[in-house]
């Protein structure tokens, strides 16, 4: 018999896929188009991480947002927040948000170790 | 005919390949030799494979896509799920249609290795499951590959310390070791010797008694690092105070050690390294580590070697100071073994201790020598001292007992009327000699109106016709003591002289007496210009500088800290270990690349609705 069995990719070849949404103005994200629900803007501020890698080339932020309370910062919308110029990097963020209650964590990382520290404690804020 | 094994087959073997962490964007597998990226693989196809040829070979392979390089005919292709590079490109390395496969291999920068002679007996800086000869620690000698604080790494990153002072508050340091004095710190023309000595209330904190133990300390957290000789501390560079405040037998008290703290934070260090430890509370210590705290400095202390019997103790059953302090500026270290094993002497405790580092056969600078003497040459036996040791009571120690049975399990008491001195004489005369010290064991029963003295006289001859003596035994109880530490600092004592005798006299009434005594342990420890030596130690007080050191590195990689963040990269950033889980509060070893690179969680998120 010729030709030989060819495997029906019994495994899975579904990918965990890091969803990046443009959720607003932050520096390096993309829009997301609005949509039909109304949309606010949220300023998001933190203290400064006093490691010297986050506050160089390579580091900075990523502001983390959620619907659910609780969430996992593994596959959740973010804004990224770099280190440009200066002492260090910013602390603060603009993101578009729809109405309703959001949850938000934010993640310090730098050039060495970019997946980053651990999320900041979760808030909520709610658009009106 | 095609008789290659089907893709799928691979895919089956290597569902058990372990792959490295999921956070690197491609993580990397190892076969133990090499490298490379897990599910791809580079191919170059031979001229006459056109894109037809190409596609099909993509197709066998089940590529999940590929990528053509700048390279004239090489392509990146990625691999099915499971897919093993290595053994894929092994399978297809004869096919007809390629030049060649291959995994795509990964490179790393050169970890950074210094050049110091003995370097390769740091296992706690890199384990490379190097046996030390002469071990003082005899168990896992060697111990596991890996097991260590990830040093060269780090070096990669930082390996200057200066500008953050770090004092070792001990029993003095030899700076003028070979490896030590350039990595003193300056402390001008108030403090020339590098710090203070509060034992001797003077501005010279060599060790005056001989002990070491200062000494080696600091070389853990700073011997010159890449000078081709002796050994390197965490810190290649760095600037070390020396604040004596332990004496002779590595005794001190409350006082001493408290203006000690004091001293190292008014003259601006901000690490502390206390490889000390008592069993009370005690308000002035306490309030001066809280006063270090305010001053904003980090303060990294000893577990403990478990006592009298040696074996290690629980920390939160049994406090140890100033390991179970509270305050939150304190670092107390556990001992590991050389398979990361808590050392069998090494206290431990879920709350009160924080993490572990190595503590056992730890290479490092000491202050000179240490000379033990077996009682057979030299000494002069009045009355009825003898040598002894081989017997029930002294097992194979050497010996100097009175009276002569005093081993033998049914011995008898010393005489009445007895005035007994056991001498022998030392040149401590030669040039060179910063400082010497005699410590020994006595085990004693003592009438309370007989007395068991310790002398010294300068001159030579009797100790105790004109030279300075000190009484062993109470004058207040009948005593039995067994294992009582004597320690006699001889510089202290103007007795660094050619011919200083040193010895024990037992002086005894008419009345009422007991057992005797029984010197043993008997050393002369000496500091030494020029000797530039070396010893293996083992304690938590070896652990607690590799921990010192550490926070001077991570303070220099990152001077925005302050000193809770060193705290809590200390704590945080370690690699969990068994035999800390659940004896100390991290659960972790002190890892220094994990603590360069770790990140504190941002604080202070808020978020507002812009109107």
């Amino acid at each position: 018999m010729e030709g030989r069995v060819r495997f029906p990719l019994l495994i899975s070849l579904t990918l965990l896929v890091s969803v990046i949404i443009g959720c607003g103005s932050g520096s390096g994200s993309g829009g997301d188009g609005g949509g039909s629900s109304t949309t606010s803007t949220i300023a998001v501020s933190w203290i400064e991480n006093s490691e010297s890698g986050v506050n160089s080339a390579g580091g900075g932020y990523k502001v983390y947002h959620s619907t659910t309370s609780g969430f996992s910062v593994s596959g959740a919308g973010f804004v990224d927040v770099p280190y440009v110029s200066g002492p260090i990097a910013p602390t603060t963020a603009n993101l578009s948000l729809a109405t309703g209650t959001h949850y938000i964590k934010v993640v310090a990382y730098s050039a060495l170790n970019p997946s980053g520290s651990p999320a900041s404690t979760q808030i909520a804020v709610t658009v009106p | 005919m095609n008789n290659k094994y089907p893709v799928w087959f691979l895919v089956v073997l290597a569902l058990g390949f372990s792959a490295s962490a999921a956070q690197k964007a491609a993580p990397g597998v190892s076969d133990g030799a090499a490298e490379y990226v897990a599910g791809e693989l580079l191919v170059k196809f031979k001229p006459q494979s056109d894109t037809a040829v190409q596609g099909s070979f993509m197709a066998e392979l089940n590529a999940r896509g590929h990528k053509a390089l700048s390279r004239s005919r090489v392509h990146k292709v990625t691999l099915p799920q499971g897919a093993d590079a290595r053994s894929v490109a092994e399978l297809y390395a004869a096919d007809p249609r390629i030049e060649y496969a291959q995994p795509n291999y990964i490179y790393h920068t050169m970890a950074t290795v210094p050049d110091d002679i003995d370097y390769g007996k740091l296992w706690g800086l890199k384990n490379t499951g190097q046996t030390l000869a002469s071990p003082v620690y005899g168990s896992n000698n060697p111990g596991i590959a890996g097991y260590d604080m990830d040093a060269e790494a780090a070096w990669d990153l930082q390996t200057d310390c200066r500008g953050v002072i770090v004092a070792v508050v001990d029993t003095g340091v030899n700076y003028t070791h070979e490896d030590l004095i350039a990595n003193m710190w300056d402390g001008g023309v108030t403090y020339p010797n590098h710090g203070y000595d509060f034992v001797d209330t003077d501005n010279d904190p060599v060790p005056s008694d001989g002990e070491s133990h200062g000494t080696h300390v600091a070389g853990t957290i700073a011997a010159v690092g890449n000078n081709a000789t002796g050994t390197t501390g965490v810190c290649w560079q760095a600037e070390i105070m020396s604040v004596r405040v332990l004496g002779a037998g590595g005794s001190g008290t409350t006082d001493d050690i408290a203006q000690g703290v004091d001293f190292a934070v008014a003259q601006g260090a901000r690490v502390i390294n206390m490889s000390l430890g008592g069993g009370s509370f005690d308000h002035t210590f306490s309030d001066a580590i809280a006063d270090a705290r305010t001053a904003g400095v980090v303060v990294v202390v000893a577990a403990g070697n478990g006592g009298a019997d040696g074996v290690g103790d629980n920390n939160d059953l049994t406090p140890q100071y100033p390991c179970s302090y509270t305050h939150d500026n304190i670092i107390c270290v556990a001992a590991l073994d050389q398979s990361y094993a808590l050392a069998s002497f090494s206290n431990y405790g879920a709350t009160s201790v924080d993490v572990g580092a190595p503590g056992v056969n730890v290479q490092s600078s000491i202050a000179g020598t240490t000379t033990s003497d077996n009682f057979s040459v030299g000494w002069t036996l009045g009355g009825d001292w003898a040598v002894s040791g081989v017997d029930y009571w002294c097992g194979s120690a050497s010996s100097l007992v009175n009276p002569a049975d005093y081993c033998e399990e049914l011995g008898g008491y010393y005489a009445p009327n007895a005035n007994d001195a056991v001498y022998k004489t030392f040149d401590l005369g030669a040039a060179g000699l910063l400082g010497a010290g005699v410590t020994a064991y006595v085990d004693y029963y003592m009438d309370v109106t007989d007395s068991l003295s310790f002398g010294v006289q300068s001159t030579g001859g009797d100790p105790f016709a004109g030279g300075t003596m000190v009484r062993i035994n109470s004058d207040q109880n009948n005593e039995v003591v067994l294992g009582a530490v004597v320690a006699y600092d001889l510089t202290q004592s103007s007795c660094l002289t050619a011919n200083c005798s040193i010895g024990v006299r037992l002086v005894s009434d008419a009345s009422n007496h007991s057992y005797g005594a029984r010197v043993y342990g008997f050393e002369i420890n000496k500091s030494i210009s020029g000797a530039d030596t070396y010893a293996l130690y083992n304690g938590t007080s070896m652990a607690t500088p590799h921990v010192a050191g550490l926070a001077a590195m991570i303070w220099s990689y990152n001077p925005a800290y302050a000193y809770d963040d060193v705290v809590s990269s200390v704590k945080s950033s370690g690699d969990a270990v068994a035999a800390l889980y659940g004896k100390s509060s991290s659960g972790r070893a002190v890892d220094a690349y994990k603590a360069l690179q770790y990140i504190q969680a941002p604080t202070g998120v808020t978020a507002v609705v812009v109107p």
